[in-house]
This record gives C-alpha cells, sequence and structure tokens, in this order.
C-alpha cells in the first residue's frame, strides 16, 4: 500500500476539483457535496493508514527506518524540474574542513554513512562516480577526493534534479495521519456547520484544496514541494479566512494573514535557495546526508548552517506564527470555524514544526538557532497565553490559546526534543481541533454569539458538546492522564533538562508560567460559556463582530445580497431553514435586515429565533458525533507518546515499541553526539546490539526493536557497501567500524543517561551550557526517575493551580475578575489590548510603508515628471529656435530657387500631367515600343534601307 | 499575312522566295507551331493593352488586365510545351508559373473590384477620366 | 540571301518533323479558338455593355484554355477555367450590378476615352502588333535554327515515351503525366511561393472586405455599442444613411 501514497493527496484534489468546478454549475446538493468531500478525505484517510500499515509495520526491513520515495522503485515519479548541472558555491570551507576532521579524529565516519538511512541517494545522484567522489560527505569519500584530485574549493558541481515524488517516513506518516484523520472530523462538522450557505460548494472545494496542498506539504520529498505547499496552503487560508468576502473584516484579516505569511515565505524562499547553493540539491534524503558531515556551529560562530536555520525559522515564524509574526492568527477567526479548526489549529500552523522536524539536522548543526526557536517558543508562550487570559470573544480566546501551544512546540524543538514538539502537535490538533469545533458548535446553538460574556449555563442545553469540551480542556490544561499532559510534560522536562542550549531553566520557568495561564484562561472559557448563569437570557444578542457587522451593513457598504447570507461568522440561515425568495421577502421585512428575521423553521420551531430572545439548542449529529471522536483522541491520544518516567508501571522508558511515537519518530532526528539518525534507538539498543545482530532481522524481542534496529542498520551498510562499486573494499571496514563506533557510543549514552555522573554536558557536543535544572534536581534527588517525577508533580501542580484560580475567579468568587482588573489595571489593559501589538505594527511598519509610497509617488511626479516634463520643454524650446531659423534662412533660400525654376519650367511640365490614368498608361506602351524598336533597331534600319532601296529602283 | 516577316530580312527575300511562299504559308496554316501560340499571344495582349489605353470604364479596364494575364499565361503553356517537346526537364516550370499568375490575378481582381466599389461609393463613378485626382 | 532561301526550302521540308507542330483537327481547332480568342477579345474591349464585355471575355478565357489543351496543358486549362471563368469573371458580373453602369449603356456616356488618347493608343498599338510579330518570327527563326540538328532524335525518344504510357479507357488517347509534373513540380520546387500565394490570398481577401465596407458595416464591426450609433445617428445622420449599393 506505501507504494500507493501519491494518491493520498490525489484524492482531496479531486473531491475539490469535482466541488469547485462541477457544483455550482450542476447545482450539486449539500448532500453531494459533503459526501464528495467527506468521501474523498476518508478515503485518503484509510489510505493512509494502511500506507503507514504497510511502511512500519509490514515487516520490510528495507522501509520503516529509511524514508520511502516514491521514486526508488517507480511507484510515482515526475521529473518536475530537470534542471541539470549546478555549481555548489557555498559551504565548501566548512565542508573541507568538516572532512579533515572525520578522518583525521577518526570518530564517527563510518556510523555516519552506516546509519544515514539515505544511502541510495548517491547511487541515484547520477554521474555516481566523478560527483559521488565530490559529494560523498563521510571520510571515505573526502580522502579520495584528496588524494584522487586537487584540492578544490570552487567548480563543484552538482546535478539538480527536482522530483515530484512523495516521501513515506516516520515524519511524514504522522502528520498524514493528523491531517486526513482530524480532517476528515472537520469536514464532516462542516457539512453540518455550513448547512445553509449558499457558498457551501466553494466551501469544501478550498478545504479539498487545503487538503491536497497540506499533503503536498508534508508528502513532498523535496524542500521546492514542500515550498508549492507551503505556498499552496497560505493561499488556501487567504481563500478561507475571507471566505466571507463580503465582511470588511473577514477581506482584511485574510490580506493581513497573506502578506503576514509572505515576510516568513521570503526567508523560507532564501533558505531553500541557500540549501541548494550548499547541497547542490534539494531531495530531504540528500541534504539531511550532506547537512550531518558540516561541522556544529557552537553560540559565537555564525557560518552557513545558521543562515539556512535562521532563514527556514523565519518562514516557520510567519507559518506557525511565532513572535513576531504572530498577529495575523487571531484575525484569522473571522473565517468560518471549521477553517479555524482545521487550518489555523490542527494543521497548517504546525508545518513550520513540520518544517523545523523535517530539517532538525540543520537546525542541531546551529546552537544559536536552537536557542533563538527556543527563546522565541517559549516567550510566545507566555505572551499569547497572557492575552488569551482576557479576551471575550471565544474564538480569540481559542487563537491565542494556539500560538501558545505553538509556542510550546518551539520550545521543545528549541531544546532539541524534536520528537516531543511533533508529539505535542498531534496532542494538539486533537484537543485544539476538538475545542475550536466545541466553539463552532456553541457558536451555532448561539445563533452566532461569539461573545463569552453573553453565554453560561450552556451545560443545559448542549450536553454532547459540553462534555466533549471538558475532555479538551483537561487535556491543553494538561492533567493526567489526558493527552495534553503526556506532551506538555515532557517538553518542559525537555526544556529543564537540555543540553542544547545554555539556559534551559529559564525556558522552563517561562513554559510553566504560561502552562498556568493555559489552564487559567481555559478554566475561564469554560466557566464563562458552560457553567453559571445564562447570561443570554439577558442581553439582547449580536455580538460584537455581528454589530459591527451589521452597522456596515447599514451604512450600505455590502451588496444587498450580502445582508441575506452571512453575519456573525456565518450564514444566518439555520438548518433545515427555506432559503428562497420568501426568506428575502421575510428578511426585508424585518426590522434590522440582518439579524435573526422572524423566518420560517422546520425542525427548530421550538427555538424563537428573534432577536433578544434566543435560546441555544444542542447541534445536529454531524457535528457532535466528530466532537465525540475528537474527544476520544484527546483523552487517549497522548497515551502513544508515554514518558520513560513511568518506566515503573509500564516496564520501558517509551513502551509500545513502534507504536509508541517517540520510538516511532526517532530515525527521522539526528543525533548530535553520535553524528547519526536516531537517538533513543542508540541508547536503548544498547546491550542488545550484538543479540540483535545475531537474530539479524527476527529480532523482533519485546525490547528489541531498537537492536534489531541498529542490525538491520548494519546489514544496510554491508548491503550498501556491496552494493556501491567504489566503496567494495571498505566494506568490512564501514561494518566493522560503525560496530564498534555502536559500542562507544551507546557506552557514552549509558553514561549520559545513567544519572550517576553530574556533568554529562561534557559528553555534548554542544559543550558545557552552564546550570542545568533537571541535572540539579536529579542530583539533589539522587535518582533520574525521581526527577523526572518531581517535574511532573510540578507540571500538575501548576496545572491545578490555573485550573482552581480560574475556578475562583469566575465560578465560586464572579465578581473577583472586576476587582482585580481595576486593582491591576495597566496589566488588564495591556492584555485586553493585545499589548498593542498590532498598533505598534501599524505605526511601524503600516504607516511606514504607506507613508514610503507617497514618498515614492511624490518623488515620481516631481523628480521624475519633471525631468521628463523639463527635457519636453527644453526639446520645444530648442526645436522653436531651429523652426524659425528653418522657416527664414533655409526656406527662404529654397523658396527662391524654386520659385525661380517653377516659373520657368512649370507651364511644360503641367502640360504633361493630365491626371488621366489611361495618359499614363499611355506614356507606358510608348515606353514598350521604344524598348522594342531599340531592341530590333539594326533589323529596322536595313529594312529601312531596303525599303528606300526599292522606292529608288 | 501570318507570315508576312516569316523571312526575316525584308521584301526582298520575300520576292524572292514568291513560288513557294505560299507553300510555306499553307504549311504554317496547317501546321501551326509555337510561333503560331506566340503570335495568339501577342494579339492578346495588344488588345488588353488596347483596352486598357482606350475605355473608360474601370471594369473593363480591369477586363483587359485580365486579358493581358492572359496573354502571359498563353506564352508560358506554349514555351512550356516546346521545351517539353526538346527534352528540357524543368519545363513543367511554366505550367507552375502560370499558375501562380492565375493566383495573382485573383488576388489582383480581388482588390480591384473592391477598390472600385470604394470607388464607386464615394465618387459615385467608374469612369477613369472622372477621377483625376493625381493633377490635383 | 543563299543561305536564306536554303533556309526556306528546308524548313518547308522539315516542318512536320519539327518540335510542337500541331496537325489535322489539332490544327484545325487551333485556328478555330485562336480567332475565337482574338475576336471575343477585340469584342470584350469595344462593347457597350459591361455585361456583354464581361461574357465576352469569358469566352476569350475559354478560347485560351482550349489552347492551353491544344499546348498540352490541361490542368492549366481547369484551373483556367475554375478560377478565370468560375470565381473571378463571377466577381466582375456581381461588381457589374453593384456600380452604376446604365449611363454607359444607354449611350449617355461616351465609351472611349477622348480622341487624341484613343488615336495615340491605335498608333501606339499597331507599332506593338507589327513589332512583336517581327520580334516572334526572328526569335522562332533563330529558335528553331538551333533546335533543328537534334529534332528528329528527340522526337523519336519522346514519342517512345509517349508510347509508354498507359492508355485511356477508349483506348484513342494516352494518359498523359503532365500533371503529375506540374503538382510534383509546384509542391516540390515551388513550395515557398506557394505559400506566399497563400499569404497573397489572404491578404486580398481581408483586403477586399475592408475595402467593400460601408461606413454603417464599419461602425457596426466595431462593436460600437448601440447608443454610440445612437449619437452618431442623431449627430451625423449622413454617415449612416450612406450606402454603396443604392
Amino acid at each position: 500500500m506505501h507504494r500507493l501514497i501519491w494518491l493520498i493527496p490525489l484524492l482531496p484534489l479531486a473531491g475539490a476539483a469535482i466541488n469547485g468546478l462541477l457544483g455550482r454549475r450542476f447545482r450539486f446538493s449539500e448532500r453531494l457535496i459533503g459526501a464528495i468531500g467527506v468521501g474523498s478525505v476518508a478515503l485518503a484517510f484509510l489510505l493512509g493508514l494502511a500506507a503507514v500499515y504497510s511502511y512500519g509495520f509490514g515487516g520490510d526491513p528495507r522501509l520503516y527506518p529509511n524514508p520511502y520515495v516514491t521514486s526508488q522503485d517507480g511507484a510515482f515519479v515526475y521529473n518536475w524540474i530537470p534542471g541539470g548541472a549546478v555549481e555548489i558555491t557555498q559551504g565548501a570551507p566548512e565542508r573541507e574542513r568538516a572532512a579533515a576532521a572525520t578522518t583525521t579524529g577518526g570518530t564517527g565516519s563510518a556510523t555516519l554513512t552506516g546509519i544515514n538511512p539515505v544511502q541510495h541517494s548517491e547511487l541515484r545522484a547520477g554521474g555516481a562516480t566523478t560527483l559521488g567522489s565530490t559529494r560523498d560527505p563521510a571520510g571515505l569519500g573526502a580522502s579520495a577526493a584528496r588524494d584522487g584530485m586537487p584540492n578544490e574549493h570552487t567548480g563543484r558541481g552538482s546535478l539538480l534534479n527536482v522530483e515530484w515524488s512523495y516521501q513515506l517516513d516516520p515524519l511524514s506518516s504522522v502528520f498524514i495521519l493528523i491531517i486526513t484523520g482530524v480532517g476528515l472530523c472537520i469536514f464532516v462538522f462542516a457539512t453540518g456547520y455550513m448547512h445553509g450557505d449558499p457558498g457551501f460548494y466553494r466551501f469544501f472545494a478550498y478545504l479539498g484544496l487545503f487538503m491536497f496542498m497540506m499533503l503536498v506539504l508534508v508528502m513532498g520529498s523535496n524542500f521546492l514541494m514542500m515550498f508549492v505547499g507551503w505556498e499552496g496552503v497560505g493561499l488556501c487560508s487567504y481563500l478561507l479566512i475571507g471566505y466571507y468576502f463580503d465582511r470588511q473584516e473577514a477581506g482584511d484579516a485574510s490580506r493581513k494573514a497573506f502578506i503576514t505569511n509572505r515576510i516568513g515565505d521570503f526567508g523560507f524562499a532564501l533558505a531553500i535557495a541557500a540549501i541548494i547553493a550548499t547541497f547542490g540539491t534539494s531531495q530531504y534524503t540528500d541534504v539531511t546526508t550532506q547537512a550531518s558531515a558540516y561541522p556544529i556551529e557552537l553560540i559565537g560562530t555564525w557560518g552557513i548552517m545558521s543562515w539556512i536555520a535562521l532563514g527556514l525559522f523565519v518562514g516557520a515564524c510567519g507559518k506557525s506564527a511565532q513572535i513576531p509574526l504572530y498577529v495575523w492568527l487571531p484575525d484569522a477567526m473571522a473565517g468560518p470555524t471549521p477553517v479555524s479548526a482545521l487550518i489555523h489549529a490542527a494543521t497548517m500552523v504546525t508545518a513550520g514544526l513540520y518544517m523545523l522536524a523535517r530539517t532538525n539536522v540543520i537546525f542541531q548543526h546551529s546552537q544559536t538557532m536552537m536557542l533563538v526557536v527556543a527563546i522565541v517558543g517559549a516567550l510566545t508562550a507566555l505572551f499569547a497565553a497572557t492575552i488569551g487570559i482576557t479576551q471575550n470573544d471565544i474564538k480569540k480566546v481559542l487563537a491565542y490559546s494556539t500560538v501558545s501551544q505553538l509556542g510550546f512546540m518551539f520550545l521543545a524543538c528549541g531544546v532539541g526534543a524534536f520528537v516531543i514538539g511533533i508529539f505535542h502537535v498531534m496532542t494538539h490538533a486533537f484537543f485544539k481541533a476538538l475545542m475550536f469545533l466545541g466553539a463552532g458548535s456553541v457558536i451555532h446553538g448561539m445563533h452566532h454569539e461569539q461573545d463569552m460574556r453573553r453565554m453560561g449555563g450552556l451545560k443545559k442545553y448542549m450536553p454532547y458538546t459540553y462534555w466533549t469540551f471538558l475532555a479538551g480542556w483537561l487535556a491543553i490544561c494538561g492533567i493526567i492522564p489526558f493527552s495534553g499532559f503526556w506532551s506538555k510534560d515532557e517538553i518542559l522536562w525537555n526544556a529543564a533538562s537540555t543540553t542544547y542550549i545554555p539556559g534551559g531553566w529559564m525556558l522552563w520557568l517561562i513554559g510553566t508560567i504560561a502552562a498556568t495561564c493555559t489552564a487559567f484562561y481555559m478554566t475561564r472559557l469554560v466557566a464563562l460559556t458552560f457553567w453559571g448563569k445564562e447570561r443570554f437570557l439577558d442581553v439582547t444578542a449580536g455580538g460584537e463582530a455581528d454589530e459591527a457587522h451589521a452597522h456596515a451593513y447599514d451604512e450600505g457598504l455590502k451588496p444587498h445580497d450580502a445582508r441575506l447570507e452571512s453575519a456573525g461568522d456565518r450564514p444566518h440561515h439555520e438548518p433545515g431553514e427555506h432559503v428562497g425568495a420568501a426568506h428575502d421577502v421575510d428578511t426585508m421585512h424585518g426590522a434590522h435586515g440582518t439579524e435573526h428575521a422572524p423566518h420560517a423553521h422546520d425542525e427548530h420551531d421550538a427555538h424563537g429565533h428573534h432577536r433578544g430572545s434566543h435560546v441555544p439548542h444542542e447541534s445536529p449529529a454531524s457535528m457532535w458525533v466528530p466532537l465525540a471522536a475528537l474527544a476520544v483522541l484527546a483523552i487517549v491520544g497522548g497515551l502513544v507518546g508515554i514518558g520513560p518516567a513511568f518506566k515503573a508501571i509500564t516496564g520501558s522508558e517509551h513502551p509500545g515499541g513502534r507504536i509508541n511515537i517517540v520510538n516511532w519518530l526517532d530515525p527521522v532526528i539526528w543525533n548530535p553526539t553520535t553524528r547519526g539518525f536516531g537517538k533513543e534507538h542508540a541508547e536503548e539498543g544498547k546491550g542488545h546490539a550484538r543479540e540483535g545482530k545475531g537474530q539479524k532481522e527476527k529480532g523482533k524481542g519485546e525490547d528489541g526493536e531498537g537492536g534489531a534496529l541498529l542490525a538491520s542498520n548494519e546489514v544496510i551498510i554491508a548491503q550498501h557497501a556491496e552494493t556501491t562499486p567504489g566503496a567494495q573494499h571498505e566494506g568490512t571496514r564501514s561494518e566493522g567500524a560503525a560496530r564498534s563506533e555502536a559500542g562507544s557510543h551507546t557506552a557514552a549514552g549509558r553514561e549520559a543517561t545513567s544519572g550517576a555522573t553530574t556533568k554529562t554536558a561534557t559528553h555534548s557536543p554542544y559543550g558545557d551550557t552552564g546550570y542545568n535544572l533537571a541535572h540539579e534536581a536529579e542530583h539533589a534527588l539522587g535518582s533520574h526517575t525521581a526527577s523526572e517525577w518531581l517535574f511532573i508533580i510540578i507540571s500538575l501542580v501548576v496545572a491545578a493551580v490555573g485550573i482552581l484560580l480560574g475556578l475562583l475567579f469566575y465560578v465560586w468568587k464572579p465578581h473577583l475578575p472586576g476587582v482585580w482588573a481595576r486593582r491591576l489595571s495597566p496589566f488588564y489593559r495591556a492584555s485586553f489590548h493585545k499589548y498593542w501589538i498590532d498598533e505598534l505594527y501599524g505605526a511601524l511598519f503600516t504607516r511606514r510603508s504607506m507613508d514610503a509610497s507617497r514618498a515614492v509617488y511624490a518623488a515620481d511626479s516631481k523628480v521624475l515628471d519633471g525631468a521628463v516634463n523639463g527635457s519636453a520643454w527644453l526639446a520645444r524650446s530648442l526645436s522653436r529656435l531651429t523652426g524659425a531659423a528653418d522657416r527664414y534662412i533655409v526656406d527662404g533660400l529654397v523658396n527662391t530657387i524654386a520659385g525661380f525654376i517653377s516659373r520657368l519650367m512649370s507651364p511644360l511640365l503641367r502640360a504633361a500631367q493630365t491626371g488621366l490614368a489611361a495618359n499614363y498608361a499611355l506614356l507606358m506602351v510608348f515606353g514598350l515600343v521604344v524598348a522594342v524598336a531599340v531592341f530590333f533597331h539594326r533589323d529596322i534600319l536595313s529594312m529601312l534601307r531596303s525599303m528606300f532601296a526599292w522606292v529608288a529602283f | 499575312m501570318i507570315n508576312l516577316f516569316a523571312s526575316a530580312p525584308g521584301l526582298l527575300l520575300w520576292q524572292e522566295a514568291a513560288t513557294s511562299r505560299s507553300e510555306v504559308v499553307w504549311q504554317g496554316i496547317t501546321n501551326p507551331d509555337l510561333s503560331k501560340f506566340l503570335v495568339i499571344g501577342a494579339l492578346l495582349f495588344i488588345i488588353g493593352v488596347a483596352g486598357v489605353l482606350t475605355r473608360r470604364n474601370i471594369i473593363v479596364i480591369f477586363m483587359s488586365i485580365e486579358l493581358i494575364l492572359n496573354a502571359a499565361n498563353l506564352n508560358f503553356i506554349a514555351f512550356s510545351r516546346y521545351l517539353q517537346d526538346t527534352g528540357n526537364a524543368n519545363a513543367v516550370a511554366g505550367q507552375v508559373f502560370t499558375v501562380f499568375i492565375i493566383v495573382v490575378a485573383a488576388a489582383e481582381a480581388a482588390i480591384g473590384l473592391g477598390i472600385v466599389i470604394a470607388l464607386y461609393r464615394n465618387k459615385e463613378t467608374i469612369f477613369v477620366d472622372k477621377i483625376d485626382l493625381l493633377k490635383w | 540571301m543563299k543561305d536564306k532561301r536554303l533556309f526556306i526550302h528546308h524548313s518547308a521540308f522539315i516542318i512536320h518533323h519539327f518540335f510542337m507542330v500541331l496537325s489535322g483537327w489539332e490544327a484545325v481547332f487551333f485556328w478555330v479558338f485562336a480567332l475565337a480568342a482574338v475576336v471575343a477579345g477585340l469584342l470584350t474591349i469595344m462593347a457597350r455593355n459591361a455585361v456583354h464585355a464581361a461574357l465576352f471575355l469569358i469566352s476569350t478565357l475559354v478560347s485560351v484554355a482550349a489552347l492551353f489543351i491544344l499546348a498540352g496543358a490541361e490542368f492549366i486549362a481547369g484551373v483556367q477555367i475554375l478560377v478565370y471563368v468560375g470565381g473571378v469573371m463571377v466577381l466582375f458580373l456581381f461588381v457589374i450590378m453593384l456600380v452604376n453602369v446604365g449611363a454607359e449603356e444607354r449611350g449617355g456616356e461616351e465609351l472611349f476615352n477622348r480622341p487624341k488618347q484613343v488615336a495615340a493608343a491605335m498608333v501606339f498599338s499597331l507599332l506593338l502588333v507589327v513589332g512583336l510579330i517581327f520580334a516572334i518570327n526572328q526569335g522562332w527563326a533563330g529558335l528553331r535554327e538551333r533546335d533543328r540538328e537534334e529534332a528528329g532524335e528527340r522526337l523519336a525518344r519522346r514519342a517512345d515515351a509517349e508510347r509508354r504510357l498507359r492508355s485511356s479507357a477508349t483506348g484513342t488517347m494516352k494518359i498523359s503525366e503532365d500533371t503529375q509534373r506540374v503538382g510534383s513540380s509546384l509542391y516540390r520546387y515551388g513550395a515557398l511561393p506557394f505559400e506566399i500565394a497563400s499569404v497573397l490570398l489572404l491578404v486580398a481577401i481581408v483586403g477586399s472586405v475592408l475595402l467593400a465596407r460601408t461606413t454603417k458595416q464599419e461602425l457596426a464591426a466595431d462593436d460600437l455599442p448601440p447608443e454610440v450609433l445612437k449619437e452618431v445617428a442623431r449627430d451625423e445622420p449622413e454617415i449612416l444613411t450612406e450606402t454603396g449599393s443604392s
């Protein structure tokens, strides 16, 4: 089935094409559109499941730890950009230094080629012998290059050939399942939520297109494909945020998102260019292989890897809404709620995380950039969480929560725990999609009310939504054993114990505070929405947003039909209501014209939809069933990543073999200590290595996964050595080296993780990173597990504190928020106004750029046009001058002579000119006669002579 | 009559050969050859020229031009045939040329008649001596 | 002078054995069609009625086509009739119907140019007749002189080649391969002129269409909106009323 992965993105695209191209023309019913959309995504999901199963659990040793690219066995390949030879201009000195280091130092060079999962890349590169020798990152190749040919820094070439092929590896398979699985739930939800929308087909076409683009993003086998998907999801995000294009704020928000993302994309594009200039290829497999050979750039050095990482990080900041480019995400909530759930919470915004994990080799080569990633992530987590506390729009709260959680993910990546970052992506996708959809259900049930101050007590009216929402709430707060706990706790633990960057304890502190805030504002959200007094009975309907729209409509800024189609964040046609002419009449008769005009209801007759008297109702099954599915995932989804602290219960640090996401993702992650891929396997496989090697592929014991893996790696080394023509004599040596290297670095790993030594950082390639909170705790408690438990308890306590504070403020003592808001007025106002960041950007960038445009316009109109006009004036005066000279001097002369001649000749010539065409033709014939006469003049003359002679006789 | 100038140098020779002259003429009539074709072509050509020179009606002038072109065609065909008989490999080129002349004549007629119509619409006349804009 | 006499005698003797000589019924038809062509040509330029002139021209063209057949160019003869008689002359007739030639027919207008012009034209034409016939005879004599030697051999070879041609169904005629040769020569050596000729025809079509349009048609063809047409009709009504076919 893994050979069929190219179908996975194609299915949603086909669905989108059918819906988008045919839906309007043939007036597809909503049922049909929904069936096409949901069906295509469901098929893609099933196909993804089957593909991942056959890839990871099919028993084929060639597959799992190695990435599977569809071009390698011809399952799907298209020569997208047949580029040809390119010169590699960047990174030569670093590469030479690295080669020198690996050959002279002799550490890890064989392991490098051995554990590297992409050995086929060299074979596929074409021109294998010449290019292979210069591109071979191993000491082998470098030494050969040194011996064989002069050491060239320039003129190194590569065959750049960008193919369109899909890659299935642990990372992309996780994302495929998240995207299609969560996407399926959201599609189903959307069929209920968007019911009655005139743009139903359009919505599902956009959503399907988005699925396609997102799948291309995560399944592409090279950076250019990722870029295509990257821009594609940006486009779809733009289209879907601006889905209600008749609303000013939706249009503004979509433009804001698009432009903000462009800033990030610029960095990403630069990084891709740098990658191609450095490695001569854009294929992930080749890039990761080659990047492994570069030296690690510690803080204080800044080389090509740091540059690339910087560009990539700017791109990730834009897409994943990190400081300073996060501003678009909260505004993006102007789109329909399923879009917020799918794009702006579960999938697209995690594309930055995907990129970070995909290029973890490059990031891990730059300690500076790791630090930057971690700091930005932590600050974003805290910053957004504090804003989230004071927001009143239910979707805005969730939006800031998303930004905050993305910050947590970045923090995880920055401290080197890429696997945990992706783990959090997964759990976050579950619970955040759940909460967004729950919010959508609430909004739907409240008739487009988004202001939490006008909700309350919805528990009674919307039981399914309430109970599922509770699961998401507990998950995001980090309560054991809900999914959010496992990932967030791991992030905080990794922040505290990181040896990648200095200052981990500060990041841990920030993260912990952010986690407290998260628990607080989420409790606030739940309390305001589902518990307490039913405030919607007191206040009239219409949230801030709705009032704004109504105002805009009243001012006549919108076309008339726009009024009928949307209000709030979605059309105000209710499920089952008749949409047609009668409704139009009703609406026009309605007092306000936009809001809840009295109209006929089929199934909601029980609810008065009149202004000020609406009563919430539970959403239909198409909406709460996906909620239930996501709730189950939000509860148990974290169990795939149970941490090592629970070893006593589960019997293993990472139980479950490949089912455990940590083990599953491990082959993707580069290990700076061993300079190979897969840290956990190397560590866990210690002691099992021999056994695994003895059993070859049969070693599938309960704990033997890692060992088997290592063994299979070694087998692949041997195979590689045999199949590579130029390296046959190196085969045995590299295998031996690999084995000994495995032994040595597992020894180092044992040392590092045993907890007996205090300063394991001495073994870290990142040098001494200073004070390490986790290690201190470990030292104090005397046990590694105990320290882990300490941090678990801390995170549980802060979550509980946050929840209790929330309960205190919003359930037990509802007057407290007002009191404290007054007491902490500056902070409250800062948070409520989102720290005035939008205003700051407006003043700093938007206005400045407009000023700049005005200045440019002024310069253009004054200077350039002035120059043009001036030169024109100059030319005109000059021509006037010469004209005068011409007229009086030259013309005078000419006229004198011409007048003289014409007086003489004109009577003659005038007579010849009759103006009759026949006369002129006659002259032509005369010429012809003359020509004949001239031609035969001799004969004519002789004839004349003889005639005269005859006459003379 | 046709062979009036058959013996090129002139009337002297004609008188000398008087005995066989009628024979020669008769043979020329009973066995027309290339020269007869050329003579017919020349006559048609001159008729065309005379038409162009004398007629006022622009349409008839166009017809005369067609006549001239056809005379040229006749010459081409006759020479083509003659050269074919002498075994010239490229003799058929004359016929090919004729095809092109016909094409050009058709194009010329189309354009010319278009001009005639435009002219008639603007000047209300088809007589060339009424159209003397050349002498302003 | 002696050689000239010999020449005449000799030519009279060999005249049956020279290239491209018609004899028998062919000679009769040649004279019939030649005379028809010349006479019809004369009538063409002398006819009072333009329609008659066109019909006479058609006669001339058909006669010339018959001469083509006698010269062995059957394909060109067909083209002549199809294109000239079927196409060009019909076009002429249409144009004659479009323009007003009534005055000339009724005798209200002079047929010919002013007398001086006609007289000069006649003089020149006669001079041309004399000159051309003289030139033709001169040239023909030289040509015959040049080709006389090899005539017998070439004619024999040609007769041999003609004998090998396939017979027609009635058995009285041979199927000529002339047209084949024209075709292959046209597309092999004349491919570029052929393409140019096609472009010429296209240009002629477009040009004649443009030339023949009325102001009204031009306005309509330029996709003018009806309001503009109305404006034009209000401001300059003469533009729209002016047509070429009235």
